[in-house]
């Protein structure tokens, strides 16, 4: 890996950018790793990067069913953010938006963290009392939380229309820290920083099976072979349950269509990310000037990355209510992927009845905004066999003993 | 677009419908079903009658709809 620096762009543009290796070793699957994790796109990689980084584990493959990042982590709509409602949450959320900040000197990468601020629209006087109460227990939890009234929303985002006859703004809560980050680039930086610590980074190598002998896992089967390994973890948000079954582990992930859209670029007018739950539809800016429209999930369950039109139209009409002024820009793609959703909206991290397996999946439609917590604390799990103290509350177990972290209503976006 | 057979009214748009999960429990604790399977849906806009319709999650096509049978789809 050649480190980014000032002297090194400086020197390749005088070469024509020729020198430039590529940023990750191609890597053939060998026959065995000490850990394999199953899932290449932000979170695996994440994964990947701090047991080499943080725990010097390094005999380990992220293996790729298509291509890097292909998944969920190229389709989301780049929020970061932590203002959840569950302590446990809270908890763990901050904790990756208290690592985004410096993620891109540590990765030598541009993740293009921006923390814009977040604004989440109150539309009726319910909203606003759910939305003091979200950010008094925000505060409590030591977390950056505002609440703004109509007026500072609209000096804070001039953009914002707050005397709608059917949708007025009646206070608006803001998250400083709050912003978005390229989506992409996080799944290339720890590609790059994984790969350069020797972690072998496979694409094109989707997982069958997880291969258990006496309740103890000892590889897995692969579309090029199979690899033998003393521990799996399955990052693969929906084909989680699918792969955990093959090892007798029932993984209670509903699967859900989430689409999203974005408009022509144009230039900056919108300089944070506004979410109105109550519209059903959020919406940020991207740096190339694109507006980036968040939906919820679609209405039944499926595989196919392809949702119901009446969805987009209930956000266009949302999104319009609350900037008229986007009303003739055109919209330029539409996209969707498959969320996997758990019966409390919170995700699954951590081991498995199976001795060696564990999971880091369910993280439903807001998985991106965790990607360094998340990474950090399976990392751990996988290195020490325990639970990271922030990732114990979101074991599997939980819903045996009934230890939900409910987050349906809390998570501040239709989950 | 979804178009579902409504077994009383017949092929309607899929706006006039809510779906109410599957109707299998074991979804509840082994994930969705890859596949075929059959859920629950309400004709909201229409009759107003639950049904259950059997869908192809992976490839997202429909395979007909159905009067709930005797002890399916409780909750």
């Amino acid at each position: 890996m050649v480190t980014f620096s000032f002297l090194t762009l400086a020197r390749e543009a005088l070469r024509g950018h020729a020198g430039w290796p590529r940023q990750w070793r191609r890597a053939e699957p060998r026959r065995r790793y000490k850990v394999v994790i199953v899932g290449g796109g932000a979170h695996g990689l994440a994964t990947a990067y701090y047991l080499a980084r943080e725990h010097g584990i390094t005999d380990v493959a992220v293996l790729e069913k298509g291509w890097l990042g292909g998944g969920n982590t190229a389709r989301n709509t780049t929020i970061v953010r932590s203002n959840y409602l569950n302590p446990e949450s809270i908890a763990l959320y901050d904790h990756a938006l208290d690592l985004w900040p410096g993620l891109a000197r540590e990765l030598n990468y541009n993740v293009m963290f921006s923390p814009r601020g977040l604004l989440t629209l109150a539309l009726s006087p319910e909203d606003a009392r759910q939305g003091v109460r979200r950010i008094h227990a925000n505060r409590l939890a030591g977390v950056d939380a505002e609440w703004l009234t109509a007026r500072e929303a609209h000096r804070r985002c001039p953009l914002l229309r707050i005397d709608h006859p059917r949708w007025p703004v009646e206070g608006a809560a803001l998250q400083r820290r709050a912003g978005v980050a390229r989506h992409d680039a996080v799944a290339w930086a720890y590609a790059r920083a994984a790969s350069a610590l020797g972690v072998d980074v496979v694409e094109h190598c989707p997982g069958r099976a997880v291969r258990t002998a006496n309740g103890r896992v000892t590889g897995v089967e692969t579309a090029r072979g199979v690899i033998d390994a003393d521990a799996v973890a399955l990052v693969t948000a929906g084909h989680t349950a699918a792969l955990a079954a093959t090892a007798g582990v029932g993984v209670p992930l509903e699967m859900r269509p989430l689409q999203a859209f974005v408009s022509e670029p144009v230039k900056p007018a919108l300089d944070c990310v506004v979410m109105a739950p109550r519209l059903d539809v959020y919406v940020s800016q991207s740096d190339k000037g694109e507006l980036v429209f968040g939906l919820p999930v679609d209405g039944y369950p499926s595989f196919v990355p392809q949702g119901s039109f009446g969805i987009i139209e209930r956000a266009v009409t949302g999104a319009l209510a609350l900037f008229p002024a986007l009303s003739r820009l055109r919209l330029l793609r539409i996209w969707g992927g498959t969320v996997d959703l758990t019966p409390d909206r919170s995700p699954i991290i951590g081991a498995t009845p199976v001795a060696g397996l564990y999971l880091g999946c369910g993280w439903g439609t807001g998985g991106f905004k965790a990607t360094p917590a998340a990474g950090r604390v399976l990392a751990h799990a996988l290195a020490t066999g325990a639970a990271h103290p922030l990732a114990e509350p979101f074991g599997l177990e939980r819903f045996s003993t009934g230890t939900l972290i409910d987050e349906r209503a809390a998570a501040a976006v239709a989950h | 677009m979804l178009y579902i057979a409504c077994p009383w009214c017949g092929p309607r748009e899929e706006p006039e419908f809510v779906c109410g999960g599957a109707t299998d429990p074991a979804e509840r604790t082994g994930g969705t079903v890859y596949g075929r399977h059959g859920e629950l849906w309400l004709h909201r806009y229409g009759c107003r009658r639950w049904f259950v319709l059997e869908r192809d999650t992976a490839r997202g096509t429909v395979h007909g709809a159905r009067a709930v049978g005797d002890g399916e789809g409780g909750r």
